[in-house]
């Protein structure tokens, strides 16, 4: 069934609706919010680790950082995996 | 006295305050408002609030379902009262159900901000075990 962008924006409710019922451009850029995570467990992590809040939020935004390029060697590291180390193999 | 305590006024090395622990578990951050460290308390509970916010926005209230995703609701009950009080507004408000990816990654960051608390709520219940410096021990 046909719906008018606008009645999409006025059908979708923030935090109660998903944000797909909104944009399903959002599905396909699941990857932004990864930085994002990275930022919050860095946020409460370092509220409980640290001595003191001076630097808080470099130190923040340090960890922010360090997860993400983690996490993207992880994927690249799985991607090398899959894509020419097992078919190399005979998988 | 080789056996005497390096510094007599330092706490014991085994703490438990139970009472922080409580209500750090009740909501996050309010634990260390206990402890008296608000500055620690305000930095987690954003932290925390944030990943839980995110969570929502990105998989609406779907992202919590103590019946359909059992196993994920464990770590989101570190949260406390807050995880049952999103569950019972699904309940309630219903909302579209998502699915797929946006399920996924909106489950995650409240399963992380669960797991996040759960930490706090520990390190609220044993605070003597810290470092000298302050910190939680690593």
């Amino acid at each position: 069934m046909w719906s008018s962008p606008l009645s999409t924006v006025l059908a979708y409710t923030p935090f109660v609706d998903p944000l797909s019922e909104l944009s399903q451009g959002v599905v396909d850029a699941w990857w932004v919010t990864l930085p994002l995570l990275a930022l919050g467990t860095a946020m409460a992590y370092k509220a409980v680790r640290l001595p003191h809040f001076r630097g808080y939020w470099r130190a923040v935004l340090v960890m922010a950082v360090q997860i993400t390029l983690a996490m993207l060697g992880i994927a690249v590291l799985v991607g090398v995996c899959a894509e020419l180390v097992v078919p190399f193999f005979g998988g | 006295m080789p056996n005497a305590p390096a510094n007599p006024k330092s706490p014991p090395p085994h703490g438990f305050d139970p009472g922080a622990g409580v209500l750090a578990l009740l909501l996050p951050g309010l634990g260390y408002f206990a402890l008296g460290e608000r500055k620690r308390g305000v930095l987690l509970a954003s932290g925390i609030l944030f990943m839980v916010a995110l969570g929502l926005l990105i998989g609406g209230l779907d992202a919590v379902d103590r019946v359909q995703d059992r196993w994920w609701f464990l770590p989101q009950a570190g949260l406390g009262p807050l995880a049952w009080a999103i569950d019972w507004a699904r309940v309630q408000w219903g909302g579209s159900q998502s699915i797929g990816r946006v399920n996924e990654i909106g489950t995650l960051f409240v399963v992380i901000a669960g797991m996040c608390n759960a930490v706090a709520i520990i390190d609220c219940l044993l605070p003597n075990l810290r470092d000298e410096d302050g910190g939680a021990g690593s």
